[in-house]
Formats: C-alpha cells, sequence, structure tokens
C-alpha cells in the first residue's frame, strides 16, 4: 500500500487547472473600487443627512429585490446588483435584514436590507457574515475569530464571545430571543474539540447560560422558552442509530430531561425511516418539525432522502400530524461526475411567522426558497433567484 | 493594477500546484475554484508585497490556507451529505483499489475540521516540517504537532482501513 503523501498526491490529481486569474483580477479591481470610495460615499451620506435630503441610491437597489411574494420580508426575485454595493460600514444602521447571498465568483457576501437596499460584507480579514436573527434585526458576524452581533436598526455591536472553535453551529428560537452556540458537527465529533455550549437571551444583551456538552452531542434547536434540544450522534461515523433515539432536553433552570421519540416510529410507513440528524429538523415555537425519509435506487447506488414532514409535540414526543410534501425525485449524475445524484428535493431551511421556509432544489439546477404553509402543506414560491450565480440564500433565523 | 504581466506570469506558472492544494483543501471542483479564485483576488490585491516578499510562494501558501479555513467557517452544511455517493467506474481491480482508497480519504478528509485538514495537507502532501506549517497556519509549533495528532488519529478512526499506511506515514515525525 502507497503511503499517505501518495495516496494524498493521487486525490490532487484530480484537480483541474482553475483558471481564474482573470476573474480574480476583475474581483480585485471591484474591492480596490470599493475601498477607495467606501469613505466618500459615507462622506456624502452625511452631508445628505446633514442637509436634510434623502437621495435613494438607486445602483444598490435591485428592481425586482423589491416586490414581495408571500412572505412579505423576503423579495420576490433576488438580483445580483450591476455594481458592487457598498460595504456596510462597523457601526451602520440599515434597517431590518431580509436575506444573506452571495454571488458565484465573488468572495463577499450581500446583505439584503428589507427596504431593498444591498451591501457588501467583506470576506476574511474583514467581518464575515454569518446569519441574520428571526426578527431581521441582528446581523451575526465572525470578526477575526471573534462572534459579533450588529444591530442592523441602530448600528451597536455586542461580542458574544472571544473564542469559538474552527466550525461552529448556530440556532434561533422562532421568536428571536435565544440564540445557541454549539460546536459544529466535525467538532463534535472530535473528541479534543471545543464542547462548549452557550445561551444566549438576545432581550437581555449576553449569554445566560453556558455548559460543556459530551463528545459527538449535537444541539438541534432552541425553543422560546429556551428548551434546548440536543442528539447523540456518537463519535465514530458508522455508529449504530436507529433513527428514533431519544432527544436531549436541557434548560438553565429545569433539569434535564429526555424526549424519547419511540412514539413516532408508530406513525411511519413502510419503508419509511426517521433519522435526526442535523440540519433536518427545526423547532417551532412548542414543536419540532422533522422529516421522514424514504431509500430510492439511484443507478448503482441507493440514495436516502427526506421526503415528508412530521409535526412533533416536543412536551410529549408525540407526532401530531404529517404533512406530505411531493417525492423527491433522483436521477443518476450524468457521466464522469462522481458526484451525488441529480435531486428534485426539498430540505428544511427556517421557521418564519408566515409558515416554514424549505429550499427547493430542482431537476435543472435552480433553487428557490417556498413557503409551507403550518397547517395544510401547501406550497408556494417565495423567493427565486434571477440567475444561478446567486447562491447560498440565507433568510432571517437561518441556522448551520 | 500595476505590473499586471508580472502577475499573470508568477500564477501561470503556480496554477496547477495551487489548484492541487486547493482541491484537496476544498474537496470538490467547484469550491476549489472559488478557493482558487478568491486567493488570487487577494494575491492581486497584494501583489506588491507578493512581489517584495523574501518567499513570494509562502505569502501566497499563507493566503490560500487562510481562506480555506475563514471559508469552511462561513459554511456549515458541507460534511452533513446524507446521499450515497455514486461510485467511480473503475477499469481494472487494481484501479479499483485505488478508486476505493481515493474515495475513502476523501470522505475522512471531508468530516475533519479546516485546521486539521490544512494540517494533513501541509505535512503530508506539501511536506513542510511544524515550523514552516506553523507559519502557515499563524499558530505555534507545539499547536501543528497537537493538530496533525488529532487530525491523523481522526483520520484513523475515520477510515479504518487505511490504518496501516498512516501508521507507516507518521512513524518518522520530522
Amino acid at each position: 500500500m502507497s503511503d499517505l503523501r501518495e495516496l494524498l498526491s493521487d486525490v490532487a490529481e484530480q484537480a483541474r487547472r482553475y483558471d481564474v486569474t482573470d476573474r480574480a483580477v476583475r474581483a480585485a479591481r471591484r474591492r480596490a473600487r470599493a475601498r477607495r470610495y467606501a469613505p466618500v460615499a459615507a462622506l456624502a451620506v452625511v452631508a445628505l443627512v446633514v442637509g436634510g435630503v434623502w437621495i435613494p441610491l438607486a445602483s444598490t437597489r435591485t428592481g425586482d429585490s423589491m416586490v414581495a411574494g408571500p412572505v412579505p420580508w423576503l423579495p420576490e426575485v433576488v438580483a445580483a446588483p450591476a455594481q458592487a454595493p457598498p460595504v456596510l460600514g462597523a457601526n451602520q444602521r440599515v434597517g431590518l435584514g431580509s436575506l444573506l447571498y452571495r454571488v458565484r465568483g465573488r468572495p463577499d457576501t450581500i446583505l439584503l436590507a428589507q427596504n431593498g437596499r444591498q451591501y457588501t460584507i467583506p470576506d476574511a480579514g474583514d467581518p464575515v457574515a454569518l446569519a441574520l436573527s428571526p426578527d431581521g434585526r441582528w446581523l451575526l458576524l465572525d470578526v477575526d475569530h471573534r462572534l459579533l452581533m450588529q444591530d442592523l436598526r441602530d448600528g451597536g455591536r455586542r461580542e458574544l464571545s472571544t473564542t469559538v472553535p474552527d466550525r461552529i453551529s448556530w440556532r434561533w428560537s422562532s421568536d428571536g430571543r435565544w440564540l445557541v452556540l454549539a460546536p459544529a458537527l466535525a467538532e463534535t465529533t472530535a473528541p479534543a474539540g471545543d464542547h462548549t455550549l452557550r445561551l444566549i437571551d438576545l432581550t437581555a444583551g449576553g449569554p445566560v447560560w453556558s455548559r460543556t456538552l459530551p463528545p459527538g452531542t449535537f444541539v438541534l434547536g432552541v425553543s422560546g422558552s429556551g428548551e434546548i434540544f440536543t442528539v447523540y450522534l456518537g463519535t465514530e461515523p458508522d455508529a449504530p442509530r436507529t433513527g428514533v433515539e431519544s432527544l436531549g432536553v436541557l434548560h438553565p433552570s429545569r433539569a434535564a430531561r429526555t424526549l424519547p421519540l419511540r412514539r413516532i416510529a408508530g406513525v411511519l410507513r413502510p419503508g419509511e425511516q426517521l433519522n435526526v440528524t442535523p440540519g433536518q429538523v427545526l423547532v417551532d415555537g412548542s414543536h419540532a418539525i422533522m422529516r421522514t425519509w424514504i431509500a430510492q435506487a439511484v443507478g448503482d447506488v441507493t440514495a436516502v432522502s427526506a421526503d415528508d414532514v412530521l409535526v412533533v409535540d416536543t412536551g410529549s414526543g408525540a407526532a401530531q400530524r404529517r404533512i406530505e410534501l411531493p417525492d423527491p425525485v433522483l436521477r443518476a449524475a450524468p457521466r464522469g461526475r462522481p458526484a451525488d445524484p441529480v435531486t428534485d428535493a426539498r430540505d428544511l431551511l427556517v421557521t418564519a411567522p408566515e409558515g416554514v421556509l424549505l429550499l427547493h432544489h430542482r431537476l435543472d439546477g435552480t433553487v428557490d426558497l417556498e413557503l409551507m404553509d403550518r397547517e395544510t402543506g401547501e406550497l408556494r414560491l417565495a423567493t427565486r433567484r434571477a440567475d444561478d450565480r446567486i447562491e447560498d440564500l440565507r433568510p432571517r433565523g437561518y441556522a448551520s | 493594477m500595476e505590473d499586471r504581466d508580472g502577475f499573470q506570469e508568477f500564477v501561470r506558472a503556480r496554477l496547477m500546484s495551487l489548484s492541487r492544494v486547493a482541491y484537496l483543501l476544498a474537496g470538490d471542483h467547484n469550491a476549489a475554484e472559488d478557493l482558487v479564485q478568491s486567493t488570487l483576488m487577494k494575491v492581486a490585491l497584494r501583489w506588491h508585497q507578493v512581489r517584495e516578499a523574501a518567499d513570494p510562494d509562502a505569502y501566497v501558501r499563507r493566503i490560500l490556507y487562510n481562506e480555506r479555513i475563514s471559508a469552511w467557517r462561513r459554511r456549515g452544511r458541507g460534511a452533513e451529505v446524507l446521499t450515497d455517493t455514486p461510485p467511480e467506474r473503475p477499469s481494472t481491480v487494481d484501479e479499483a483499489e485505488a478508486v476505493a482508497r481515493r474515495l475513502m480519504l476523501r470522505r475522512a478528509l471531508a468530516r475533519l475540521t479546516a485546521r486539521q485538514r490544512a494540517t494533513i495537507v501541509l505535512r503530508f502532501f506539501e511536506d513542510l516540517s511544524p515550523a514552516e506549517a506553523a507559519e502557515v497556519l499563524g499558530c505555534s509549533v507545539n499547536a501543528v504537532k497537537s493538530q496533525t495528532h488529532h487530525a491523523v488519529g481522526r483520520l484513523r478512526a475515520l477510515a479504518p482501513e487505511l490504518a496501516e499506511l498512516l501508521e507507516r506515514s507518521t512513524e518518522v515525525p520530522r
């Protein structure tokens, strides 16, 4: 058997020559221009405000983004601005945020505010934008490996922690009161990783509780009453799992409890599984939204995909209702592409006052935001991308 | 940009090796291409410093690795793929074994943290000493040694089939 270097070389040989030099030079020019003109733009805004005049900066808006769909705070269409939007200042007031997204080939994140204005949040070395709170007020930022929240209404910043692991996960309660910071999956399963969980009360303005989680324990979500739901995934990737493991429930002032999911097994249909895994469970008020999973043969492999939605009572662990979603459609990846099957499927994304937002991946590669009615399961298109350069859509309440 | 020809020439000579490291760090072509682009953008913005640096290659390497660690922190969902991956299609038994080993290693690498993965690539692909790797990652030599130890242990746990190879590769620390 060859040594590790040889094997790494074998893997590296699969690389292509990524000739993006011209694109990089163009991006560098845009960045240099933005840096050069940012102080001038800031002075211009000050001058206009002092003079009592407000002139909309048309170039930072996209016409389509002003039209709302079934979710009033989300645009019907997200379109990349023709020019790089102005850089978001450290203490800038922009009103409520709607969505973060990225444009393929550009390293920065763009913040789309509810008033339609867009702002560039620069990349590494500067703040890295992670997410918006469910009410659109707070922008979660990573500034030189420190987590900060910027109040988009008044521009103030709060520091949340001085050290964070390499990969961190965060969960908001759907009412926007609580934020939980915890290690991400890779960090969770590393025995020597940072396993600290921090609960932050956004109304009180700081951490209210922290504790160390056992290795292999992952945080799924937090309810409006501050209950934190966890699942034990184990520290080994092939640890046997039944899919209906009990959840752990932690609370700052109550004894820890377990929430058995055995009762859910009774509502599963033949061939269905429950798979309580990161990113596949949302805590929505006093309910958890979970997915049923089905196995489908695609070419030479069997792919397991999320299908229907189960609404589970977080007090009793009983499934209250099933919301039937269209079955996922899978096709084998084109020849020569060692990738997952091409899928028409929906991922849970966030809960919102209007319903549950899903990310709908279509076979043609397009991705839309859909709104699912909590009661009826009716699906409506909430936001579509103007073109496939728009990626990494992160609406309010996005967790990772 | 000042001295665009010099920049183009510098990049042309190193693009393939940058692409290989980017692919090892990122794990797929799209992410690797993004990584190369964001790295080159930063190199272009700082071209004057890169050109004047005592070791321009080390400077670019630092940008590349730090870009990857930052990008990893930004994107949370990458490693949690639940569908099976269609196998590559080998034509001979030897080739089949090589393909299987590559897949095992790629999957195991995908489960490491950004720093662990960067440490593995620096130490075992780029063949840097702990001191050199520490300079790239901006941390202490002891931190590199400890990251290497944890990363190899984690690879061993994630891909037991590669244990023998990992044993041999880490027998003689530099």
